[in-house]
């Protein structure tokens, strides 16, 4: 009862003094709601590469031409070729696909538009490795990669750029002059750090080595492990492999480089980790500064109220009800800043959703949990030293007080 | 000397007998239930006992004997003094006071200023300590109690009524009223919060505030304040100091009511003609009881 009293008093207090109360938890504020959004931003930064990682394919290994400095003389200039990639797919038996894959940035043209767009020269199984399917006619079969056939398929925002429609299937477009049949359309998959992967356009890699001959000698390639549990295995026996046909020895480096979804996730679990803790220095400052604010104002406030301090001890009030009740005053006050940071912490949010490139962001609950938690905690922390102050008043010198 | 009254319960009537001590408090009827104020015996205040002679105009003392015996003692001051130290000065409040107020009393503390009558009072109000002395409340020595005791006390058994009404100005009359029953932790806080307006005729202003009352009103509702907690003794300090003539007049009308029905009652002035309406005179000077008379009677409308 005397807690609801003292609840209702500090509501009262918060709204006569509303403009200092609103200055004083500016720091809470401000705190409570870069927990929020940073959080918001790493949980929007996880789901967008998970999602990212499962878009590339979850099993794959991507492999590409990197050679030591300075080996040109002894090596010679093949670096990486279909032969290597055909003794991968034959030697490893924990990789269960693998394709070429060139890539070049070509211009594309269909009647009077040109854009520009991502070529990947690849077969068929890219589609399974990458899980980036054609939705609309059908990928090239292994006949049309052999046959090296001008045969391509485009993405949505190729087919978007030309301000075409689906009508575009069975026509011909014009890659970098030459005459390709668009035979299928791939699936949308959305954007990753502001580059969309719909802007691409498959052929066969045939075509495409023809096209761009130098990466007949420096041939990048995807392959993909069975499961998800023997990518090590799969990884191990393909560098074992072309460390064989390039007839490394032991101490030699390897001519390639490696990537797997593990390394790539290490590297964007570093930067969560910056970014985690950019969090917390960030809103401990913000919240020290806000606890001292709530220190100094409810200062003011006792020695405002020390009459009123002196008049509830004659009535009874013991030290601890004093205590009590300042102690609420400081608490709800940094519960208010508490709560105003985590309402303008999700328009923050909603707004940054806007954009497109940000549609994961959300707040995750426990962001929440810990706003109300610290603000909270702050409120107590940093209420104790006036609260003190007012109990230990002795009551006739309180009442005197002008 | 227990007190024998009737219930007031019609169709009850059981007689009662209650303690003195609970004079003036409620007491429930074994019988019936019914909970009603035990009412005060007509109190054979030291005004009566020691009357002037009509015929010579000196004091008789004959009548002592066939008296009934004084009501039991509610505030007991021995050898009580407080000093203070300001600087290096050393400042006797109080040099030495003894008093007895007992139950149903009506006492005026006069003095000049510096005189030590706040520091007694608030000595006898449990706000202070003395620094020497002892100080018996209803019979309990509260002069060595520790803080939080001494707060249990003021809540329960002291009414305090200020110069300045000293009001949450912005809880309405009813929640101003209530206060020292939180504090208290009584039950049935709104009805004994009500009955306490009744007493002092504010019944229809209960969900008021502070602002919205005439200074008068306002001093009605801290007396209200001070008896919802049912006092053993009433403390005012100035009661009328901040209110015009009439006001202040009707004020110490409804202090006489309350005394007549049994509250003892102990208010610092230092107006003579407010002292007059008390039954007791305490005059003190620097730090020191120097008259201690009931005063002649009813005062003159």
């Amino acid at each position: 009862m005397l807690f609801l009293q003292n609840l209702w008093t500090a509501c009262e207090q918060l709204w006569v003094n509303k403009l200092r109360s609103l200055l004083t938890v500016l720091g809470i504020i401000i705190g409570v709601m870069s927990t929020l959004v940073v959080a918001a931003a790493i949980e929007g930064y996880s789901r967008y590469v998970t999602n990212l990682l499962q878009g590339m394919g979850t099993n794959a290994i991507w492999v590409f031409p990197g050679r030591p400095p300075g080996s040109y003389e002894t090596r010679g200039a093949t670096e990486l070729t279909l032969a290597d990639v055909e003794e991968v797919d034959e030697s490893c038996p924990a990789i269960s696909r693998t394709a070429p894959t060139v890539v070049r940035d070509v211009r594309l043209k269909y009647q009077e538009r040109e854009v520009r767009a991502e070529l990947q020269g690849t077969s068929a199984e890219f589609q399974y490795i990458r899980n980036f399917f054609v939705n609309q006619g059908r990928c090239f079969g292994p006949v049309e990669v052999r046959n090296g056939q001008q045969v391509c398929v485009v993405g949505r925002e190729v087919l978007h750029n030309l301000h075409a429609d689906e009508g575009l299937l069975d026509r011909h477009v014009l890659i970098e002059g030459k005459r390709f049949e668009v035979i299928g359309i791939l699936e949308e998959k959305g954007s990753f750090l502001g580059r969309s992967l719909d802007n691409v356009v498959l052929i066969p890699y045939p075509v495409a080595l023809e096209m761009f001959p130098d990466a007949v000698r420096a041939l990048p390639f995807m392959a993909e492990a069975a499961t998800t549990e023997q990518v090590l295995e799969a990884r191990a026996q393909l560098v074992s492999a072309l460390r064989r046909r390039h007839r490394l020895g032991p101490n030699e480096p390897d001519d390639f480089r490696l990537t797997t979804q593990d390394e790539v996730l290490q590297q964007f679990n570093k930067i969560k980790t910056i970014a985690a803790g950019v969090l917390v220095a960030v809103v401990s400052v913000s919240l020290l500064v806000g606890g001292i604010g709530i220190t100094n104002v409810m200062l003011v406030s006792v020695t405002e109220r020390t009459r009123e301090i002196g008049l509830r001890k004659a009535l009874g009030a013991r030290r601890r009800d004093v205590l009590a009740q300042f102690l609420t005053e400081a608490v709800v006050l940094s519960a208010l800043g508490g709560l105003l940071g985590i309402a303008l912490g999700y328009l923050l949010c909603a707004t940054a959703r806007m954009h497109p490139d940000m549609t994961q962001v959300t707040v995750p609950g426990w962001a929440v949990g810990v706003g109300i938690g610290f603000s909270i905690g702050v409120g107590v922390v940093f209420g104790l030293l006036p609260a003190f102050k007012a109990a230990m008043l002795q009551p006739i010198d309180a009442l005197r007080h002008e | 000397m227990p007190i024998q009254f009737k219930c007031e319960n019609p169709g009850c009537g059981h007689r009662l007998r209650i303690p003195d001590a609970a004079a003036g408090r409620r007491a429930k009827c074994p019988h019936c239930g019914h909970v009603q104020r035990v009412p005060t015996p007509p109190v054979a205040a030291l005004a009566e006992v020691v009357r002037l002679d009509p015929e010579n105009g000196r004091r008789r003392h004959e009548e002592y004997a066939a008296l009934p015996p004084p009501p039991s003692p509610v505030i007991e001051v021995r050898d009580v003094t407080k000093v203070y130290r300001v600087g290096s000065e050393v400042i006797r409040a109080l040099n030495g006071v003894s008093l007895t107020i007992r139950r149903g009393e009506y006492v005026a503390l006069m003095g000049p200023s510096g005189s030590g009558k706040s520091t007694l009072m608030h000595i006898l109000g449990c706000l202070d300590l003395p620094t020497s002395g002892q100080y018996r409340l209803e019979g309990e020595d509260v002069s060595r109690l520790p803080q939080s005791a001494l707060a249990f006390i003021r809540c329960r058994r002291i009414g305090f009524v200020f110069q300045t009404f000293e009001l949450l100005p912005r809880a309405s009359v009813l929640k101003n009223v209530t206060l020292p029953l939180l504090y208290a932790q009584a039950r049935n806080r709104k009805q004994r919060s009500l009955e306490a307006i009744n007493r002092v005729g504010l019944a229809h202003r209960i969900h008021h505030r502070p602002n919205e009352l005439s200074g008068g009103q306002r001093q009605r509702v801290a007396i209200a304040r001070a008896l919802a907690q049912e006092p053993s003794v009433l403390l005012a300090d100035e009661p009328t100091g901040n209110l015009d003539s009439r006001t202040g007049r009707e004020l110490l009308a409804l202090f006489g009511q309350l005394n007549r029905e049994g509250q003892t009652i102990v208010m610092v002035t230092h107006d003579p003609s407010v002292a007059r309406h008390c039954r007791r005179v305490i005059h003190l000077v620097d730090g020191v009881i120097v008259f201690d008379e009931p005063t002649s009677g009813r005062p003159e409308d």
